[in-house]
């Protein structure tokens, strides 16, 4: 059930971002939809769907973007991996775990996008990239965890509870 | 009697207590008839105020998308001169879509692709000037790189001192005005056109205008910025010109 509900929700994650999210912007930094959606659901899935939903998620982002598409491979996964290691042990402050994965995960993120690119030939000026896009964005992501979570932790108990009740 | 006015006085004052009894009487029977239709009333009067309420939400939702169509007709038509003005190009009108997921990029979605003959490298348009190039395609949509992406690189000619220079984009959307020898006289405002060089776009296209340029001591070249002549955050739909080759150019391999 939860693979199967990935399909529409990372289609969806991908419209609302490159319309709606992508027009939500601090200095020239924008939210990161699917880093936010990726952490929240790591913490939140019982089963192993987390994996799939981040190599789905990177797919589409990799299509879509002009980003290298191994940047958000390596960064979805690296969250999935820290989700799955900070659960079984911050149990108790779920959103701290989401708030501290989504700062990881951004921050790895931007870097490797920043390393990418420059692999590509684009060369970018750190200070006033750091200073214009990473950190705004970083902070969006942070704005955005809650709600995400939020949405995501309903969504989560739907499915698991159907999953048990079968 | 009624010469002296005497009798309208007369009248006067038998008529005034049977007015008040009319009026007495006329309220109670108002009254007696509001209580039996009252219910009846109401019933209706809520009934025609919820048409009524559905009907003024159909209109503004209906005014809503005669403006939306109203806008993107002036969008069409601002096209349509333009392509009308520059016979010489065939063009292609697309809708945009989205833009890159990315912060870090300036590029946006449109909604035609191979199918509509849109191809790799193709100029992209509006009737203000240059937007930028196809990046890539799928069968249906494209990714367009704006000349603002801090990867994309044009070629240009400034109007008055005919002499050429390029124009790169930047991560914050700025354009700056590069490879312009500081022996020439740049002036503020001069228009910026697409030189040609290179074969990524084809010549004459406004990039946009000069703004603040600087010549520092002892440097070969001097800088500016420059003001684009489209509007990138308001952008609803360009044309791609399709008749033209963008020339991919690889590094000499000895």
């Amino acid at each position: 059930m939860s693979i199967l509900i990935s399909f529409p929700i990372v289609i969806l994650l991908m419209i609302l971002q490159t319309t709606f999210f992508r027009e939500i912007t601090l200095l020239n930094g924008s939210a990161d939809l699917f880093l936010v959606t990726i952490a929240s659901w790591a913490l939140l899935s019982k089963d192993n769907s987390s994996w799939f939903w981040a190599i789905l998620a990177a797919a589409l982002c990799g299509f879509v973007s002009a980003i290298p598409w191994y940047v958000f491979v390596f960064t979805f996964l690296s969250i999935v991996i820290m989700a799955r290691f900070v659960r079984g042990k911050l149990w108790q402050s779920p959103l701290m775990s989401v708030f501290g994965i989504t700062m990881i995960g951004s921050i790895i993120l931007y870097v490797l996008t920043f390393i990418g690119l420059r692999f590509q030939g684009v060369v970018y000026p750190l200070q006033s990239t750091m200073v214009r896009v990473i950190i705004p964005s970083i902070f969006l992501n942070l704005v955005f965890a809650i709600p995400v979570y939020a949405i995501l932790k309903d969504l989560s108990v739907w499915i698991f509870k159907g999953e048990v009740e079968q | 009697m009624s010469v002296s006015g005497l009798l309208d006085k007369i009248i006067g004052k038998a008529v005034d207590p049977l007015v008040g009894v009319q009026g007495w009487v006329s309220t109670r029977v108002q009254t007696i008839v509001d209580f039996f239709t009252l219910p009846r009333d109401v019933t209706t009067l809520m009934q025609q105020n919820a048409a009524l309420e559905a009907k003024i939400s159909q209109l503004q939702t209906e005014n809503l998308q005669l403006k939306q169509q109203l806008v993107e007709t002036e969008i069409l038509y601002a096209l349509l001169d333009f392509a009308r003005d520059n016979p010489e190009n065939q063009y292609v009108a697309a809708s945009v879509i989205g833009k890159d997921p990315s912060p870090f990029l300036n590029y946006l979605i449109i909604d035609h692709g191979s199918d509509n003959g849109i191809f790799k490298g193709m100029p992209v348009v509006t009737e203000q000037g240059l937007v930028g190039r196809i990046d890539a395609v799928t069968a249906s949509a494209a990714r367009v790189q704006l000349i603002t992406d801090a990867g994309s690189t044009v070629n240009i000619r400034l109007q008055d001192s005919q002499s050429e220079g390029q124009v790169s984009g930047s991560v914050t959307g700025d354009l700056s005005l590069e490879r312009v020898s500081a022996s020439v006289t740049v002036k503020d405002g001069e228009l910026v056109f697409t030189s040609g060089l290179g074969g990524s776009f084809p010549a004459e296209i406004l990039v946009g205008q000069v703004v603040s340029p600087e010549v520092k001591e002892n440097e070969l070249f001097q800088t500016a910025s420059v003001q684009p002549s489209v509007d990138f955050s308001t952008l609803r739909a360009v044309l791609i010109i399709t008749n033209f080759q963008a020339v991919e150019i690889e590094p000499l391999v000895p």
